[in-house]
């Protein structure tokens, strides 16, 4: 996740006075470990209704509760920033004079006692409500401030923008994530449970993270057959690979043809069953009865969805089948189709085989 | 077996709240909560006016449900509103501070609440704690952390214990002033919220 610089930033160790931290050691020493430990996954959804996919939301300033110029800017940034880092088919979110949906900015907003901002979603597709508490405002864990409506910004603080998109994520149908009991995947996500102020790690977070995106890719499908997965998804792969002839004579040349989609599962939501382009699959064989395979070629992705071709032309009788590796960049699984043999006649007659030459490989089609 | 002191902030306590403390933690064997953390290095911070909020008696026999929230204007929302979460021990009921928090129609941000924002309740080591929702919602799974009553933005937390199911069941820990922060997931999908307590654990 990308962090903003706002200032320079005080990147003190950890405050953790020696009585505190050896009682917390103690207590880390006496605990069993937790049953349960829910992290790294998509963000939860929020119980109320989704806005239309590619939808376009706009808001306004809520007249007699309209934001500080200073304000204004960065809530407008945030929205910005919502929208080019959604990765998904989650609807934009930009200001405009006329919007249907409101931003205000006041002591006496919506939010509850402890709330510095807050939103409603609960009208959706119709509109939406996010709030900021007033600058200065007296909670009774503190006086709030905010970073950019400072003259000097101060420890303490707290973003705009991350606390924005962390309410726009909200508006999305995103709820908080789980992290981990040491929080160390506070990065994964900025629609948190608990903001953080400056300069705790995260508090100026300016983008979705993983697990924000992963879970508007779910909720709102992916943009095209060829944009990554979040790396949040742990999603299965379904890889099916056909041949247009099974048997063959000797400089012959068959077709393999694979189609690559995301596993089919309600769990998967809008994305399940989506073709999967411009992936690296690759063209694997294996001498019968062999438990060892090889890789031939990468086949090529050809202009349908989803889609990869190679022709071939093989000397021998081989075990063919199509093999997708875990990328690292994008939260989809290995996968690999059944196998199945095609058969060589008139070639390799006297073994060992295979002999020379190695099969002809023609790719057709872009990737 | 326990005490309550109500919010020492600004140093004023009002008089109910004393008397709350006098009573209460004369005709408890847990010693006095310790004094209130320093309002540390925020600078710009101020502390709030005291609460007064009392224990009461633990309704066992009032189960979580499953009400829906309230409607609410599409124009006009009404203040965002989470379900009560209460800290059950010796048969008396402390209601936490809800920090952050999705439910029904609402969310909200809100940071780590320090002690200095939080009623105190004492506790004795290993004490059975319960922490138990209104009836506007039912737990699906919590997680107790807990920080040291001057930490104040929550910079070194620790897992206590963590569960599923309605009630959320933990021993009390060791000695110290502690700020415990429980993380509740409603049923049903109707959201999350944290919440927390001024922790004060005699020896």
């Amino acid at each position: 996740m990308n962090v903003r610089p706002v200032s320079p930033r005080l990147t003190s160790p950890l405050r953790v006075p020696r009585a505190a931290a050896v009682g917390l050691l103690a207590i880390a020493l006496w605990l069993p470990a937790p049953p349960f430990a829910a992290g790294h996954s998509p963000d939860p959804a929020m119980s109320w209704p989704l806005f239309a996919a590619n939808d376009a939301l706009e808001f306004r300033w809520m007249s007699n509760e309209v934001p500080p110029p200073r304000m204004r800017d960065a809530v407008v940034a945030a929205a910005g920033a919502a929208t080019n880092s959604r990765g998904s088919r989650a609807p934009s979110i930009t200001y405009a004079a006329d919007g249907a949906s409101t931003v205000e900015y006041g002591a006496n907003v919506f939010c509850g006692v402890n709330g510095l901002a807050c939103a409603d979603a609960w009208h959706a597709p119709a509109h939406f409500h996010v709030a900021f508490r007033t600058h200065g405002h007296q909670f009774d864990w503190g006086r709030l401030q905010w970073c950019q409506l400072q003259t000097t910004i101060t420890n303490g603080c707290f973003d705009i923008v991350n606390v924005a998109i962390d309410e726009f994520g909200h508006v999305l149908g995103l709820g908080h994530h789980v992290n981990l009991a040491d929080q160390s995947d506070y990065l994964d996500a900025v629609v948190q449970t608990v903001s953080r102020a400056r300069p705790k790690v995260g508090w100026d977070a300016d983008v979705f993270g993983r697990c924000d995106v992963a879970k508007l890719q779910l909720r709102y499908d992916q943009v095209n057959t060829a944009r990554p997965y979040s790396t949040c998804l742990d999603l299965p792969v379904a890889l099916s690979m056909t041949v247009n002839d099974r048997s063959i004579r000797v400089g012959e040349t068959v077709t393999f043809t694979v189609t690559l989609q995301v596993g089919t599962s309600s769990a998967y939501e809008r994305l399940s069953g989506n073709l999967l382009s411009q992936r690296a699959v690759v063209l694997q064989r294996r001498v019968p009865g062999s438990s060892t395979w090889t890789t031939v070629a990468t086949i090529p992705a050809v202009l349908a969805s989803g889609t990869y071709q190679i022709r071939v032309s093989p000397t021998a009788t081989y075990d063919w089948r199509g093999y997708f590796y875990k990328p690292a960049g994008e939260g989809l699984r290995a996968s690999s189709s059944a196998p199945f043999s095609v058969t060589v006649s008139g070639g390799c007659t006297s073994g060992p085989c295979p002999q020379l030459p190695e099969p002809i490989v023609e790719q057709e089609g872009t990737r | 077996m326990m005490g309550r002191s109500g919010r020492t902030g600004a140093g004023a306590v009002t008089t109910a709240a004393a008397t709350v403390l006098l009573l209460v933690t004369a005709s408890c064997s847990a010693p006095a909560p310790s004094p209130r953390p320093s309002a540390g290095p925020d600078a710009t911070t101020a502390l709030g006016p005291a609460r007064t909020r009392s224990p009461t008696p633990d309704p066992s026999a009032s189960g979580p449900g499953e009400s829906p929230p309230s409607p609410v204007s599409p124009s006009v929302p009404a203040i965002s509103d989470a379900p009560l979460a209460f800290l059950v021990v010796g048969g008396e009921r402390f209601p936490g501070e809800v920090g952050g928090f999705t439910f029904g129609p609402y969310t909200q941000s809100a940071p780590w609440l320090p002690a200095r924002a939080l009623d105190t309740v004492a506790l004795e080591p290993g004490a059975d704690v319960r922490i138990v929702l209104d009836d506007r919602a039912a737990i699906e799974a919590w997680s107790a952390r807990l920080a040291a009553a001057d930490d104040v933005t929550g910079d070194a937390v620790a897992q206590l214990a963590s569960g599923s199911g309605v009630v959320a069941t933990f021993a009390a820990p060791g000695a110290g002033d502690w700020v415990l922060a429980i993380s509740i997931t409603y049923t049903g999908g109707r959201g999350d919220g944290i919440y927390f307590w001024h922790v004060v654990v005699g020896r």
